[in-house]
């Protein structure tokens, strides 16, 4: 069942595994089939910004992952917090890590939503699923 | 009035000097006539005999015999008598020439030798009533005699006053032994100065300002390391001074003399022999009757103290930057530590989700391919990597705790541990007990976390028996709450004790009961940062309690 062909989720992730499991369970739920998968930092904000110069419709969610190369995730969620154009773009940082440094960080930065990915894979597919749902149909998002 | 008083004087006198003969006039009374009748003769001729007449006319001989007629006198008898005047008037002669003597050459203040000069005086007058009495045996002088006598009884006289005045000052004065003592006590403590200069190192100064001279004392010139006895100046001590320091003694010495201020000063010399040298030099001004007369103090040898003091102060001062330098190295290793266990949460745990969700992943996909075995595996794959996220999470829990920093404060125990229970052990509260707990000091995050593993331990090891009974309590003593958490499940031997806190360590196995031996490690950690103790007793098979000693004040 595909709701809309539009860019639902954009996924901010290095690990090719990670990216897999994590596409795995958003698209157990055959809800949401368009994911954006880029792998860093770098190709992340020049995708977003390209493709809001294009006019194109804004992501419901992005996920974004902490430990990305070139520029990591408190960067790219810092630059899209300060770019007028992609602050409103809903951001869950989803992360292995829980430490207090990197939330107190994310939540200055104005994140959405800090999630802390299960080493267990049928809770990982859970919470990931959750999420997704959540933002991509509960959540509204401003038009324009 | 007055002649009356001469005549009685003379009379008197008279007969002193015809003492001698009393014995003869016993033995022959017809001289004694004779003496009786001159006299007779003369007192009744010169009846009108005025003051004046008696002096202008002292050495008048005409009214009387002389002595030798004057009664009978053998010959051993006149000269015995002439003979022991003589010998009495030049010792009474001698005396005063002794004294005249004695008075020039040993100094003596005026008072005192006013009082020898009358002693000398009355002594050689007394000379003259002798030397007098044996003229008076060929010329008979009685009123140059009267009046010598006259004198002497009024010098003597005079000289017993002062005598009387003075006697009681005198007693003051110390005798000869007293002295003797005196003077050893005094160069006994001359000695003792000496020592104590010597061994203090310590030597004093006097400069007058007159002369703008200086004396040292003979510790000043060995520190100097300057030949004894040299004549010194002001200018010349202060040039003994180190180049650096020679501004500071010169504005001492002028504001001494200025603004009457003492000073008190470590300064380094330059000796003699060219060496530095640390001194202490102190110095006041003396001032009598509102006039700077002197400068005086004291110079002291600190070289050695001084030196070790310096020596100790840059020690501390070293030791002081080895302290910092290794709170920054530690600080460093702490950063590097908490970003190796910031890539550990990372990195480690990455591949574990991957390893773990595509077990699942192969299981949830190909289960229709894979025989019983196959599935087996599968599930120990996964069971593996969900036990080695855990022992990561808690070993990073582990670390987080050594690295945070503890933020005391009052905490509710009851209230703390009652919600613990209810959020963290729902399934468990019906059979954990809460007594009485108090209010302690404490980082309410960290005790928490103390609360919810031991509760977490209580509730797995009893969780085989069949009615678990958990209880926390608390007892107290003058200084320390002792908390109590109990239960009654498979307990464990007391000989493995001392294993209990040890990180990783386990008494039990895995398939019997789970866990990463990381819990109470971390438990012992966060009590000894309250500085308080943790241990535990147990009995197998009949439960175990953990107990927490901690402060009642932090």
């Amino acid at each position: 069942m595909n709701i809309t062909s539009e860019v639902q989720i954009v996924l901010i992730e290095d690990s090719d595994d990670d990216a897999a499991l994590t596409m795995r369970a958003i698209k157990s739920s055959n809800l949401v089939n368009d994911i954006v998968w880029l792998k860093d930092g770098e190709e992340a904000i020049n995708y977003l910004k390209s493709e809001n110069e294009a006019g194109e419709a804004k992501p419901k969610l992005i996920l974004l992952d902490l430990k990305l190369p070139k520029i990591n995730g408190i960067e790219v969620l810092e630059r899209i917090k300060q770019d007028e154009d992609l602050k409103k773009m809903p951001v869950v940082v989803m992360t292995s890590s829980k430490e207090s440094k990197d939330l107190d960080r994310c939540y200055s930065l104005g994140v959405n939503s800090y999630v802390v990915k299960p080493i267990d894979f049928s809770r990982f597919m859970d919470v990931t699923k959750k999420v997704s749902l959540y933002w991509v149909l509960i959540n509204q998002i401003p038009k324009d | 009035m007055e002649k009356n008083l001469l005549t009685i004087l003379s009379i008197v006198l008279l007969c002193c000097s015809c003492n001698p003969s009393k014995t003869t006039e016993l033995i022959d009374t017809e001289s004694v006539v004779v003496c009786v009748s001159g006299m007779a003769t003369e007192e009744a001729s010169k009846s009108g005999t005025t003051v004046s007449s008696y002096f202008s006319n002292l050495l008048t001989t005409e009214y009387w015999p002389a002595r030798w007629t004057c009664g009978q006198w053998t010959e051993t008898e006149g000269w015995m008598y002439i003979a022991s005047d003589a010998a009495i008037f030049l010792s009474y002669l001698s005396i005063p020439i002794m004294l005249l003597f004695y008075i020039r050459r040993r100094k003596l203040d005026l008072k005192l030798k006013a009082i020898v000069a009358l002693f000398g005086a009355f002594i050689l007058l007394c000379g003259f009533t002798h030397l007098i009495d044996v003229v008076i045996f060929w010329e008979p002088v009685y009123r140059l005699s009267g009046f010598v006598k006259l004198l002497t009884g009024v010098v003597s006289l005079g000289t017993a006053c002062v005598l009387g005045l003075v006697i009681p000052q005198a007693l003051k004065f110390k005798s000869p032994d007293e002295v003797k003592i005196s003077e050893e006590k005094l160069s006994h403590l001359k000695d003792l100065l000496h020592e104590m200069s010597d061994i203090t190192m310590l030597g004093s100064w006097e400069v007058d300002i007159k002369s703008n001279k200086a004396s040292w004392s003979d510790m000043v010139y060995d520190i100097h390391e300057v030949e004894r006895g040299i004549e010194i100046k002001v200018e010349d001590g202060i040039n003994y001074y180190h180049p650096d320091h020679r501004e500071i003694i010169s504005k001492a010495v002028k504001d001494a003399i200025a603004k009457n201020e003492g000073w008190d000063l470590e300064l380094i010399i330059i000796t003699k022999s060219n060496k530095e040298k640390w001194v202490r030099a102190i110095g006041q001004p003396v001032v009598v009757k509102g006039k700077l007369k002197k400068l005086r103090g004291l110079f002291q040898d600190i070289d050695q103290k001084k030196r070790n003091e310096l020596k100790l102060e840059e020690t501390s001062k070293n030791l002081e930057q080895l302290v910092e330098d290794r709170t920054s190295e530690l600080r460093k290793a702490n950063q590097e530590l908490e970003s190796f266990s910031y890539s550990v949460s990372h990195d480690l745990r990455a591949p574990l989700r991957a390893i773990n969700g595509f077990a699942e992943a192969l299981n949830q996909d190909c289960k229709d391919q894979l025989d019983d075995q196959a599935s087996q595996f599968l599930e120990r794959i996964t069971a593996n990597s969900t036990k080695m996220g855990q022992l990561i999470d808690d070993l990073l829990e582990f670390s987080r705790m050594n690295r945070k920093e503890t933020n005391f404060r009052e905490i509710d125990l009851q209230s703390m541990i009652t919600k613990t229970v209810k959020e963290i052990f729902p399934d468990a509260s019906k059979s954990i007990k809460i007594n009485k707990l108090p209010t302690i000091v404490g980082d309410k995050e960290m005790l928490e976390q103390v609360f919810t593993n031991l509760l977490s331990n209580a509730v797995k090891y009893s969780s085989k028996v069949a009615k678990p009974a958990i209880t926390v309590s608390a007892e107290e003593n003058l200084n320390h709450h002792i908390l109590t958490v109990a239960d009654n499940g498979v307990g464990f031997d007391m000989q493995y004790a001392d294993k209990l806190f040890g990180v990783f360590e386990r008494l039990h196995r895995d398939s019997e009961f789970e866990g990463t031996g990381v819990g109470l490690a971390l438990c012992q950690k966060i009590i000894n940062a309250h500085q308080g103790e943790i241990w535990a007793e147990s009995k197998l098979g009949e439960g175990s309690s953990f107990h927490l000693k901690l402060k009642k004040t932090s």
